[in-house]
């Protein structure tokens, strides 16, 4: 898989420094890859974690996280001094819906819906089988 | 994580680590590039009570081409030195392709040919590539030396037919036949990661045109890293066209052993093969240069 372009637009209000915000939203992306892809807890029926090191539990890496393109909408927020509203989390939290919907585009399987994460090559295969099972000939 | 304590050597010759090896055998392990045995005894999974370190063994690292052609390569090279020598671009391009998959370039600086070799990872690059080679390995212990096919020399699990006594000191590798193709590919989860599933190939053409040899080594898909044997023979005699490439990917997933972890599952490894195959062996194919 790769990830061709990823782009963000962006508002929280009145931007005040726009290389800290670009690095809130480039850090956020890179969340939400790994929430979209990696980041799993295993943990067994008698409760004890199976992937308790950063070798199991999966977390992208620079080579996994796009080049991000950024634009700002600057909405003033009404009720704050300067009309800025809070930057850091916008990054991460469209992530996951927004490269399950890509995945289902770009793997066109009809009756495919992505509707969890993370979005691992193995659960993909056991989805993308059962919907092609299911598929009407 | 700190390893349970340990007594360390470093001699400074085989012979003279071949002599603490032979009076410690069973207690003592080998150290090379410690890339995977240092991990493990962090992790307390390993506990040798004594550590052979060759690192310091000058005559164990090297790549020299023969007459014929072919490499000997010291079992202590490192495996960024193979992954830029020419020699080895020239005489083994299988070797030359498989060298960036293996793990990062950090590890790479450190972690030798012959300690992923002698290792037998079954999800390791090396012990998969040696075998679609047909490259044969050089061990020496209390009775001399002897060479190993690179078939005959993964047993199972971390398993090898190196004696207890006994070190792994050089790598042979014969040249590429002419009209040879060859390909890598495997499928991590992230680059440098555990691969889930890979094949190297080589295949080699006769004068007719058709498939006259062909070898698939496989990782990852059994408890050792092993030859698609069935595959490999069903490729011989037919033109290497698409339709063979699937046939081969069929018998290879029917072949394997897989396990499943955290994550792949047996299935979905099954399926990988039959992916990687049919596309290594196309790649393969589409590389050997007509010269006919």
């Amino acid at each position: 898989m790769q990830i061709r372009d990823y782009v963000v637009v962006h508002d929280c209000g009145r931007v005040i420094n726009p290389l800290i915000l670009d690095g809130q939203i480039h850090g956020g992306v890179a969340q939400g890859v790994g929430n979209a892809f990696f980041e799993h807890l295993v943990v067994d029926s008698a409760g004890q974690l199976q992937n308790a090191s950063f070798m199991d539990y999966l977390l992208p890496t620079a080579s996994d996280v796009p080049r991000i393109r950024i634009d700002h909408v600057e909405t003033p927020a009404a009720d704050t001094p300067l009309g800025v509203k809070g930057a850091g989390e916008a990054g991460c939290i469209p992530t996951g819906a927004l490269f399950a919907q890509a995945v289902e585009d770009a793997l066109g399987i009809e009756g495919l819906e992505l509707l969890e994460i993370p979005l691992s090559p193995n659960r993909l295969f056991e989805l993308a089988r059962g919907a092609r099972e299911e598929a009407p000939e | 994580m700190k390893p349970p304590v340990f007594e360390y050597h470093a001699p400074g010759s085989t012979d003279e680590a071949l002599a603490l090896l032979g009076e410690h055998a069973w207690e003592a392990k080998i150290l090379a590039g410690g890339q995977s045995l240092v991990p493990a005894m962090n992790f307390r999974l390993a506990s040798p009570a004594i550590l052979i370190d060759i690192n310091g063994v000058d005559e164990l690292s090297g790549i020299e081409t023969a007459a014929d052609g072919s490499l000997r390569i010291g079992a202590m090279t490192r495996q960024n030195v193979v992954e830029s020598s020419d020699q080895v671009r020239a005489a083994a391009p299988l070797l030359h392709k498989a060298m960036p998959w293996i793990a990062h370039p950090q590890i790479r600086a450190r972690g030798t040919l012959g300690g992923s070799i002698a290792h037998a990872d079954p999800a390791a690059e090396l012990p998969a590539v040696m075998l679609a080679l047909g490259a044969e390995f050089h061990a020496r212990g209390p009775s001399g030396e002897r060479a190993i096919p690179a078939d005959e020399f993964f047993f199972g699990l971390l398993m090898t037919a190196l004696a207890p006594d006994e070190m792994l000191t050089a790598i042979s590798i014969p040249a590429q036949a002419p009209r040879s193709g060859t390909a890598f590919v495997e499928f991590a989860r992230r680059h440098g990661d555990y691969a889930l599933a890979g094949v190297a190939v080589t295949l080699t053409l006769g004068s007719d045109g058709t498939c006259e040899s062909a070898a698939l080594g496989l990782l990852s898909v059994s408890e050792a890293p092993m030859l698609a044997v069935q595959a490999a023979s069903a490729l011989v005699g037919t033109a290497v066209e698409l339709s063979d490439a699937e046939g081969a990917a069929e018998l290879a997933a029917g072949e394997i052993d897989p396990t499943g972890d955290l994550h792949a599952s047996a299935d979905y490894r099954r399926h990988l093969v039959r992916v990687l195959v049919r596309r290594a062996v196309v790649e393969a194919r589409a590389g050997i240069e007509d010269r006919g």
